[in-house]
């Protein structure tokens, strides 16, 4: 679990291309972010996870790094 | 022809369709509301009070007014308790006959029975006879199939209150043209607006419609990845006259149903229930999903309320006969199966 592979799996879930996120971009001000892909990332975090991010998380967040400690904290208090 | 706008706010019109179109059919609850014996819904429509139970024989329908003093034998809503008043303990058979009474002189009672009322069920959903005939339910089972609502239980429920005829809550849901006007933070931002594809279908008492998203706001791709029995569509259906079920997206399912109060005043009573496709989604999905029509629901019917009291009041001034459109074809339909009823109203 790394941080490269953790922005190239949220890219996939908001469909945008991996190389134009970076951990301190504000991924709720990109022009293709909508309440779907708060679904996204939701599904995301427990299909490759197995950890629960909820929407508050997510509300919550304002980085792609803000989510990345969601849930590398998260996968590290499940072991 | 329309519906005369005098229909909106006459007490003498009110009473007349208590007697005809609510004593026809009217919604008594899901199968999740009776799920086990001494489940039961109370209600109260005009001068009628009715309990809606589950006994031994089935979902039965019966006064709900004691024999003894008068007094309520289930309170208003819905619960699991047997069927006794809490006055002076009288008891209920499955049948609405007096099981027993503690203390009585048996000489002193003339009526033993409680009046009952026919109840039909088709896909989950029951419906009350108040006329004294099984309501006919049809077309109930083919409306849930071409809309894809499966009745569920709630995973939340409310009642809201508006200053208006029961019809105008009916015609509001019925179409779609008034969406970029009115619902600017529900049904809009979800893709769904007046220009939107639309698609209706009405029957003897039901109708329903699909409304879909333009091409380029449509999301079923996306919704198919979190879901691959999802989809970018809002169906709706109605079941004459008081009964509304919708399926946003194959995902969330919506009933409500309006209580008439009197000529002015409407009860709402509305309930959200997961899919089947939301419920095979992981709990943190179905959470958020939850969450969200919730907030969906209460900003669209808080933003439909203010209109319908506005046409409400509209009615009670001089005004004209309603000019419907062709995006208000549903509303045509109502009007007709409201006017085939009651003729001489």
């Amino acid at each position: 679990m790394t941080i490269d592979d953790f922005i190239e799996k949220f890219a996939f879930a908001i469909e945008v291309e991996a190389d134009t996120l970076t951990l301190d971009i504000r991924f709720k001000e990109l022009p293709s972010w909508d309440s779907l892909n708060t679904l996204a990332v939701i599904a995301m975090a427990d299909a490759d996870y197995g950890v629960t991010v909820t929407g508050r998380d997510i509300e919550a967040s304002t980085t792609v790094a803000d989510i990345w400690a969601i849930v590398s904290s998260k996968c590290a208090a499940a072991k | 022809m329309s519906i005369d706008r005098r229909c909106y706010g006459d007490p003498g019109v009110f009473a007349r369709e208590l007697e005809t179109i609510f004593a026809e059919r009217l919604f008594a609850g899901t199968q999740a509301d009776f799920a086990r014996p001494d489940d039961y819904r109370s209600l109260r429509i005009g001068r009628k009070a009715v309990t809606i139970r589950r006994t031994r024989s089935g979902v039965r329908a019966f006064d709900n007014v004691c024999l003894h003093r008068n007094a309520l034998i289930d309170l208003p809503g819905c619960g699991n308790r047997p069927f006794r008043c809490g006055y002076h303990g009288w008891s209920y058979a499955d049948d609405g006959a007096l099981a027993a009474a503690p203390l009585v002189d048996k000489a002193s009672i003339a009526r033993c029975r409680l009046g009952s009322y026919p109840v039909s069920e088709s896909g989950g959903l029951h419906f009350l006879g108040l006329g004294g005939a099984a309501p006919v339910v049809d077309e109930v089972a083919q409306v849930l199939a071409d809309t894809g609502v499966v009745p569920d239980t709630p995973f939340h429920a409310a009642v809201m209150e508006h200053a208006c005829n029961w019809k105008l809550l009916v015609e509001n849901v019925l179409e779609g043209y008034h969406l970029s006007f009115v619902h600017g933070d529900s049904f809009r931002p979800a893709g769904f607006t007046s220009t939107g594809r639309y698609a209706w279908h009405g029957g003897r008492y039901t109708s329903w419609n699909e409304m879909l998203p333009a091409d380029a706001a449509d999301k079923t791709a996306a919704l198919r990845r979190l879901a691959s029995q999802a989809g970018h569509f809002y169906r709706h259906a109605y079941v004459f006259p008081d009964l509304f079920l919708s399926n946003t997206n194959g995902l969330v399912g919506f009933l409500s149903h309006v209580i008439p109060v009197d000529a002015t005043r409407t009860r709402l009573a509305w309930r959200l229930f997961e899919l089947p496709a939301l419920k095979a989604l992981p709990p943190a999905l179905r959470q958020h999903m939850q969450e969200e029509a919730i907030a969906f629901t209460q900003q669209a019917l808080a933003e439909d309320k203010v209109l319908v009291e506005a046409c409400q009041q509209g009615l009670e001034a001089d005004g004209f006969e309603v000019q419907l459109q062709p995006q208000e074809a549903r509303i045509a339909h109502f009007h007709a199966l409201y006017l085939a009823r009651t003729n001489d109203v």
